[in-house]
């Protein structure tokens, strides 16, 4: 058995071992997704690169494939490059330079949701808190419109709920859980406060008790439907806990209420920090790398979404985004990267995006491959590369090579390096 | 011959307790007291303010309630695998796997065979039945595992 990381999702759980012969896979401590990925990852034939000519798509060779697609980058008036969040940070890094290269317009799928709370006021692009202050020390476990059950198998048992940590002696039992969805979640089991509330009505719960924990207002009667006395022990329990920590998902920040809600948090957070208890937020992200995405992208040019090189250096117009361009039929081409965004996107992004021509880099599986323009097959990270991702609480992670044949497939950052190359010289 | 089916809400022992959080007892707390209570590992007399004036009737409704676990005798655990996430959580709350390989306490892997659950193959398995408290010698109730499966995957009775 070889250590390795998974990349099946945000928390990139680096405890896991892994053996692969004779085409038989054998885990252990890898959850149902991770291990699922490694299978597939393994196991898929090896995938040849693709060219569409006269509407149907014909095998390339490697260099056939990245010739192509730089001569549609370069042709390109106004590229697109765009997906990011399942890359590594190396990889992320040589897209910036395609970027540059052919004066493209650069974002990442984090754009989507994730951005708009890890730029707002709560965050102001910085998690001040890990997964494990997490463990050592969260009295009061709150997960707000996010069901880790689902998304993140590993983060109740490997960080937030169940294990001891140094402030932790009993695990659970040290602990208090809430759980505030607008469903009843898997996730509830566990919890101690179990919150289902109406569609919309995260902010008001969240004043209400910023309210009653700071005396400028009293719970005396149902709020959202939730009784008073619920309420009141849940502000009970954020007075006397030493340490809160708040992990929102989705539910949050892609409700179509995300300004008023994470702004309702930042309070609530502030509220329970004037009363002497420490208070933190951290994002519940389900895709691998979508904190490194934001955080690369903002490293590298000072912005965290929606960068534009049509001038030759990296700018940011206020209100200029990938979606609304993309709509409006501003670009001509568009590079996608380690995301299955015709499937992903919402039906009318998707659309546009297909209608371009599309080089897409990443893994055989999904619809993205059979749309392209040009296809160039690219092996899983978890398998081929040491190369470095962001784990949900911007903890950089190293990759280790798990079976460095790959099937005989190139990471994305080497496919890349090489369309950099490809785009640089010129004809 | 008894069942071994008793599950007790430790909420609703809690309600019966002092809830003053003494710390006189080991758990420290009257929450992880009542945990306990309801997993077979502590009896209401290990609660020392119980055992003062004014809590007679609290206590007699406690020992009413856990009186079966004392006489309960045949036990089982089912894993139902397709529900099964491979999250763990039943390895790191089962209080065998922590004693066996104790950095599963802090929410590392199972990666030993000394535990009675380990993720393989992204799926729990109960590797080692036979050192499950419910069997003999301990025959606990304890139920920590089933509690805290999320997916329902695991079942007792």
């Amino acid at each position: 058995m070889k250590d390795l990381v998974c990349d099946g999702c945000s928390l990139l759980c680096d405890d896991v071992k892994a053996e692969y012969k004779e085409g038989e896979l054998k885990s252990l401590g890898l959850c149902r997704l991770g291990h699922e990925c490694l299978e597939v990852a393994l196991k898929r034939n090896e995938s040849k690169s693709s060219i569409r000519k006269s509407g149907k798509s014909v095998s390339a060779s490697l260099d056939e494939a990245v010739a192509a697609a730089a001569k549609i980058l370069r042709e390109a008036k106004r590229p697109l490059v765009y997906g990011w969040t399942r890359s590594t940070n190396d990889a992320i890094k040589v897209g910036l330079d395609i970027a540059a290269s052919c004066k493209a317009f650069f974002d990442t799928q984090a754009s989507l949701g994730a951005l708009r709370a890890f730029s707002s006021e709560l965050h102001d692009m910085n998690i001040d808190y890990t997964l494990d202050d997490a463990r050592n020390n969260a009295e009061v476990v709150i997960y707000w419109g996010s069901n880790p059950t689902e998304s993140s198998h590993r983060h109740v048992s490997r960080f937030s709920v169940l294990p001891k940590g140094e402030r932790i002696p009993e695990g659970v039992e040290s602990r208090a859980v809430v759980v505030v969805d607008v469903r009843e979640t898997e996730t509830m089991k566990i919890a101690n406060h179990r919150l289902v509330i109406p569609f919309g009505s995260d902010a008001d719960i969240m004043r209400a008790i910023s309210g009653e924990l700071t005396g400028t207002s009293s719970i005396v009667e149902e709020v959202a439907g939730i009784p008073a006395v619920e309420l009141i022990s849940l502000t009970n329990k954020l007075k006397n806990s030493d340490s809160t920590v708040f992990f929102y998902g989705s539910g949050l920040f892609a409700s179509g209420y995300a300004s008023e809600n994470l702004m309702a948090l930042k309070e609530l957070i502030e509220s329970i920090r004037k009363n002497g208890r420490a208070a933190h937020a951290m994002p519940v992200a389900s895709d691998t790398n979508t904190i490194g995405a934001m955080q690369t992208l903002n490293g590298s040019t000072g912005f965290p979404s929606a960068v534009d090189y049509s001038t030759g250096s990296a700018s940011n117009s206020e209100g200029q985004n990938m979606h609304s361009l993309l709509l409006g039929e501003r670009f001509d081409a568009a590079l996608v990267v380690g995301s299955d965004i015709v499937a992903t996107l919402p039906g009318e992004l998707g659309a546009c995006m297909s209608s371009l021509p599309l080089i897409y880099i990443g893994p055989p599986d999904g619809l993205t491959p059979s749309r392209a323009t040009v296809f160039i097959p690219a092996g899983s990270n978890m398998v081929l590369t040491e190369e470095t991702m962001l784990r949900v609480d911007q903890e950089p992670i190293q990759l280790i090579p798990f079976h460095k044949d790959g099937n005989g497939q190139l990471s994305e950052t080497e496919v890349l390096r090489r369309l950099l190359h490809a785009v640089r010289v010129r004809d | 011959m008894v069942k071994k089916n008793v599950k007790l809400n430790p909420m609703e022992l809690y309600n019966l307790l002092p809830k003053t959080n003494c710390r006189l007892c080991e758990p420290k707390t009257c929450m992880a007291f009542a945990t306990k209570l309801a997993l077979g590992d502590v009896q209401p007399d290990d609660c020392p303010p119980l055992l003062e004036s004014g809590f007679e009737e609290n206590l007699a409704k406690l020992r009413e309630l856990v009186a079966p676990m004392l006489t309960a005798e045949e036990t089982g655990i089912k894993l139902d695998e397709e529900k099964c996430t491979g999250c763990g959580n039943c390895v790191v709350v089962c209080p065998v796997d922590v004693a066996a390989e104790p950095p599963t306490s802090l929410g590392k892997a199972a990666m030993t065979e000394e535990t009675v659950f380990r993720v393989e193959n992204g799926i729990s398995k109960i590797i080692n039945l036979q050192k499950c408290r419910r069997f003999p010698p301990d025959r606990l109730n304890c139920r920590v595992c089933e509690q805290y499966c999320c997916t329902d995957a695991i079942e007792i009775w």
